[in-house]
């Protein structure tokens, strides 16, 4: 690491940006002589960004510490792009999970755009490289919890739902490995039915579900963007699914299916 | 729904968080090896894990099927002038905030008296600071 040197014969308009750089450094932390070291090759050799080959020879510590630098300096319109680059991909998905919190598509539209504009205003405050979509719906999530269900006064259904899924339900399951007559009638329902049948269920169950076997978030996740432990996570979601599964039953009773194949 | 074989982990474990392994939520290697080895040994809770593995992808299917909504296009549209609007706003508060360079003439007094002694003007000046936005 002996090249060091060229600070000096560095060219003026490159020197400028360096001071730049070098305003924002002292939010830099570095606990060794070598990272500073490193540090500085870093932010000598940095272009306007740090590539993700730079990047990749970094330490993750040295890099996140970059990125954080890196943000700083980025302008609002920099961000603005990177926002609309980054986040509108989840509008769809977003929207889909708002259906399911509110029920009705004129909330639902409501509740993503006030989402992003909660995630604009804090997108500095996002750290690149962590999961994003899960960010969102953290937003997503609380924006619903603080404004629309007030509005909504849903009753919340608590207590007993922690030993629940300790408890294994045997019965209910038969040794036959074909496709049973129940998979037949479930496959027959309509998209409707199926929605109709989630959107029934209490909203903890209902999102657990939803978070876990339609947007395939893991329990940890799923802790993060309900805002609740990782248990509670497992007991929402066994005992969801299962609500589920009775629920649809009956929505096939209900249809005449079984009975008549298809129709 | 036991074979009736003692094994290391018990059934009633197996069955009581099947749903975890089915998940693959299992983190810990012993633990997972346990669950394997539970099925290898013990064909009534393997059928019951590859049962319930199945009603679990059917559940994630249909759902995945149903919840696919696509955002209305003016909803999209209502975003990016909202986003545009926002960064316009962040903007001016921005260009508000940023430090007001001060500059401060000090104060100074003159004072004149005529050749006569009669008349004398004195002028103090207090400091004065101009702010540059």
């Amino acid at each position: 690491m002996g090249n060091i040197a060229p600070l000096a014969t560095v060219p003026p308009v490159m020197t400028k940006s360096l001071d730049i750089r070098a305003a924002n450094s002292h939010k830099v932390r570095s606990n060794s002589g070598a990272q500073a070291l490193q540090l500085a090759v870093a932010l000598l050799t940095m272009p306007t960004e740090i590539t993700p080959e730079l990047s990749a020879e970094l330490s993750p510590e040295l890099r996140s510490e970059l990125t954080l630098a890196n943000r700083e300096t980025e302008s609002l319109a920099e961000r603005k792009a990177r926002f609309e680059r980054d986040a509108m991909v989840f509008a769809d998905q977003l929207y889909s999970a708002a259906l399911r919190y509110t029920k009705n598509p004129h909330d639902a539209q409501d509740l993503v755009q006030d989402t992003y504009a909660k995630a604009f205003t804090s997108f500095h405050q996002f750290e690149p490289g962590t999961n994003l979509k899960a960010w969102l719906y953290r937003i997503l999530t609380t924006t619903f919890i603080n404004s629309y269900r007030k509005a909504q006064r849903q009753p919340l259904i608590a207590g007993g739902e922690l030993e629940d899924w300790q408890i294994h339900d045997a019965s209910s399951h038969t040794s036959d490995q074909g496709k049973s007559a129940e998979d037949v009638v479930l496959e027959n329902l309509a998209d409707s039915d199926i929605k109709d049948a989630l959107a029934a269920m209490p909203e903890e169950f209902r999102m657990a579900v939803y978070w876990a076997d339609v947007e395939g978030f893991s329990y940890k996740e799923i802790a993060e963007i309900a805002g609740v432990p990782t248990g509670t996570v497992m007991s929402r979601l066994h005992r969801g699914r299962k609500l589920l599964r009775e629920s649809l039953a009956e929505y096939g009773r209900g249809r005449g299916f079984g009975k008549e194949s298809g129709s | 729904m036991s074979c009736g074989n003692p094994h290391e982990t018990s059934c009633e474990e197996i069955l009581n968080a099947m749903f975890i392994f089915l998940d693959h939520e299992i983190e810990d290697v012993h633990q997972y090896q346990a669950f394997e080895l539970h099925f290898q040994e013990c064909p009534p809770c393997q059928g019951t894990m590859l049962q319930e593995q199945k009603a679990l992808s059917l559940i994630q299917s249909l759902l995945s099927r149903s919840c696919q909504e696509v955002a209305p296009e003016d909803l999209l549209n209502r975003i990016h002038e909202q986003t545009q609007a926002l960064a316009e706003e962040m903007n001016s508060m921005h260009q508000a905030s940023l430090p007001i360079e001060t500059q401060v003439i000090s104060g100074y007094t003159r004072t004149e008296i005529s050749v006569d002694g009669v008349t004398q003007i004195i002028e103090t000046s207090h400091e004065i600071r101009r702010d540059f936005f």
